[in-house]
């Protein structure tokens, strides 16, 4: 396991680039995000560690960050002042190219499309709404999506539908938007509790999982919403951050106030939990799988660190993707 | 900021000057020693470019991704309407 310390920051989300698979940036917060600035930290990994390649500060703290997924010079962060930063890692110049403020509250999440026709990115506030932005058409935004009666934690693109995406919020449910209509297509209450974390799975379009405050985890096909496939269970705190593994259908990973990472495969009804990981002592908030070097896993936490690691779940050779 | 534990938990998991910074927020008072800064865009146009898009892992899959054919159409095309296969008013906003 590789860890990267950085002092007096609380990492909030990290993300490995799509075109470079040993660059990592992570979006972290001074003071926890309560007050303060935010840094965006530019990472590298090597055989045996992390280097830091740069830092960008910011005026307040860090949410969320992604990748372009057009130019891999190119990242986008979410700011406790409303703001969305577009940083260029190879522009010597301190601060960012671009500021975009609409939002009226903390934008808790950025999300660059990964469609190939689109240059789209959504971002997700506390303001209830969801903005779609194209940085080459400016800096105002394309479209706002109301709907939300409580504060959004995340907004992701569906990796299939061109224009779709879905939201996570504090009022408990999970929302489907097609962004041509500017409508929500769905609403799902699909947990009693607030929802902070959404996302796709990557080889079936209808299948998303929901990550909650009530420490459990809900796997939901969109064309039968009156139950969940599976509710996973194991974590005693709250979920974090979920995310769909790129090269298993039915594998996910879970980061949460708990502490831990958690490895789930929801095809095994019996015994969905995998592994957990206990590397940190506090709140786990960032969480990604490398594209590009499978089975790799990095996580950031309050605890000041980011970690790269294999799973030991995952260190065999990955089984081929299972079809429903 | 979301913190799901009750108070009396906050202070094991927080230092304490870093509950005296939430104290100090919640009263609407100013923290001292913070650093204000005041980082503005340089509007600058991106650095291009140099590399290629990368496929995803399933992109390259020869797993059958599951979608909706819709009948006439020659290559497999999906959109949101798809997803109402099942229409449950009670749910749908």
């Amino acid at each position: 396991m590789k860890t990267f310390k950085f002092p007096a920051r609380h990492g909030y989300a990290v993300e490995i680039s799509p075109f470079i698979p040993t660059r990592l940036a992570c979006a972290t917060s001074q003071y926890y995000g309560i007050a303060g600035c935010g840094t965006l930290l530019v990472l590298e990994q090597t055989e045996t560690g992390i280097t830091l390649v740069k830092s960008f500060d910011w005026n307040d703290g860090l949410f969320d960050v992604t990748w372009s997924e057009s130019n891999e010079h190119i990242l986008l962060t979410g700011g406790g002042d409303g703001s969305l930063q577009v940083w260029d890692t190879a522009n010597p110049q301190p601060g960012p190219l671009q500021v975009l403020k609409e939002h009226t509250q903390e934008v808790y999440s950025v999300d660059w499309s990964q469609t190939r026709e689109e240059n789209l990115v959504v971002s997700g506030s506390w303001d209830r709404t969801a903005k779609v932005w194209d940085l080459s058409r400016g800096g105002q935004s394309l479209c706002t999506l109301q709907g939300h009666e409580g504060v959004i934690y995340s907004t992701l693109w569906s990796p299939h539908i061109p224009g779709c995406f879905a939201s996570a919020s504090g009022d408990g449910t999970l929302r489907v938007w097609d962004v041509k209509t500017g409508r929500c297509r769905l609403a799902i209450p699909a947990h009693k509790a607030e929802i902070l974390s959404c996302d796709w799975c990557k080889y079936d379009q209808n299948v998303i999982v929901t990550g909650a405050v009530d420490c459990s985890l809900c796997v939901w096909d969109l064309r039968n919403v009156r139950q969940p496939l599976s509710r996973l269970r194991g974590h005693s705190y709250a979920i974090r951050r979920v995310k769909f593994s790129p090269f298993n259908q039915t594998m996910l990973a879970s980061c949460s106030y708990d502490f831990t990472v958690r490895l789930w495969d929801y095809s095994r009804t019996e015994q969905p939990l995998l592994e957990t990981l206990e590397h940190h002592s506090e709140f786990v908030c960032g969480l990604d799988f490398n594209l590009q070097i499978p089975n790799q896993v990095v996580d950031c936490s309050w605890d000041e660190t980011v970690k790269i690691y294999t799973p030991l779940c995952l260190a065999a050779p990955p089984p081929s993707a299972r079809v429903w | 900021i979301v913190l799901p534990r009750q108070p009396s938990d906050l202070s094991s998991s927080f230092k304490i000057p870093t509950l005296e910074v939430f104290r100090l927020v919640q009263a609407g008072e100013e923290v001292p020693g913070l650093s204000k800064l005041d980082i503005k865009p340089n509007n600058q146009t991106p650095t291009p470019s140099q590399m290629e898009r990368r496929p995803k892992p399933w992109e390259n899959s020869k797993t059958h991704i599951t979608t909706h054919l819709r009948p006439g159409n020659g290559p497999i095309e999906s959109d949101v309407g798809s997803l109402l296969y099942v229409f449950l008013p009670a749910l749908d906003c």
